[in-house]
């Protein structure tokens, strides 16, 4: 593992599991939407 | 063997890539708090330890398949507190499938996936590795979904139409999230997610052929590759070309605002504007295969 993987690892659980800034990030959600068909 | 030509390897349809970034998250949370696993360890229990120590909800997992669960109050409890779905959607259990349709649900699941493991054996491998559990959860309107901060997790909400090719699209389509999610987080592909959505940053998603933040937007056009792979596979010239046109616009688009990228989602794109040049499906069969 490299510094810069073990950087980007812990970016990565700032922006989406843990901290502030976490907290006030719309989730990265995926979905797959059904268009209304009429 | 030694290879004549070089091959178009996008990294989130590599199994290579994916086993070095499992390896890679296996050695950082090993660094952070060390557990003693047992020796005849698979690399899926080095997955889900990570998942499980980082993550503040534990996604059920097992070796030999994926959990495919009609009701957990944990993680139900988790996707309504980050808004994947809504209070409404609880009210009366609706969101509960009535036993009969469980059953009937599951057989779909199971014959979806036997036909991915048909299909492309270690594409199915990938998934049972990077996946835990599917939960099953009525929404209207949606056909479910996977979520940054839920990995291990894929919410599915068939429909009463789909055919068992649409539920194997569909779980296609939710593994390439979890895919880029672990290459995301273990080579930067979007530095400054809270950016990808400010006005400047939005992108037309290939899939929903609306502006949609560019990480989003990112996502959208690596699972309609994968959607497309999957089509090649069952030999349907049709929809294996579906989303070409729109995927050249996504990434036209995205190429214009590379600022929003770290150096793997730069890579990525651009291997993603190689592959709409030249088409090459074989090249993804074997890249899940090494």
């Amino acid at each position: 593992m490299s510094k810069q993987n073990e950087k980007n690892i812990e970016l990565y659980i700032q922006h989406y599991l843990d901290g502030e800034e976490a907290k006030a990030y719309q989730p990265l959600r995926m979905q797959i939407h059904i268009e209304d068909e009429n | 063997m030694v290879l004549t030509e070089t091959k178009m390897i996008l990294p989130f349809l590599s199994k290579t890539n994916i086993v070095n970034n499992i390896s890679t998250l296996d050695k950082f949370v090993q660094s952070k708090k060390p557990i003693a696993l047992k020796n005849e360890i698979t690399l899926k229990d080095r997955y889900f330890n990570f998942v499980n120590t980082i993550q503040d909800v534990d996604v059920p997992y097992n070796n030999k398949d994926i959990h495919i669960s009609f009701y957990d109050k944990v993680l139900q409890d988790k996707l309504l507190a980050i808004g994947m779905i809504d209070a409404e959607d609880l009210e009366d259990d609706a969101h509960i499938y009535p036993e009969n349709e469980q059953y009937l649900i599951r057989e779909n699941m199971n014959k979806a996936l036997g036909l991915i493991k048909l299909l492309h054996p270690e594409l199915h491998n990938l998934i049972n590795t990077l996946v835990g559990t599917f939960l099953i959860l009525k929404k209207d309107r949606f056909g479910g979904g996977s979520v940054s901060n839920i990995l291990g997790l894929i919410w599915i909400n068939p429909q009463p139409k789909w055919t068992v090719i649409d539920y194997a699209e569909a779980i296609y389509h939710e593994f390439i999230h979890q895919s880029i999610f672990v290459d995301d987080m273990v080579n930067c592909m979007f530095p400054d997610p809270n950016a990808c959505a400010e006005d400047d940053a939005l992108v037309t998603s290939t899939i929903l052929k609306r502006k949609r933040p560019l990480d989003r937007s990112f996502h959208a056009a690596g699972v309609s590759i994968g959607i497309m792979h999957l089509y090649y596979l069952l030999n349907d010239k049709i929809k294996s070309k579906q989303f070409f046109e729109d995927l050249s616009v996504t990434l036209g688009e995205i190429s214009q605002k590379t600022q929003y990228l770290g150096e793997q989602g730069i890579y990525t794109l651009k291997l993603m504007q190689q592959f709409v040049k030249e088409p090459n499906f074989d090249n993804i069969t074997f890249s899940l295969n090494n």
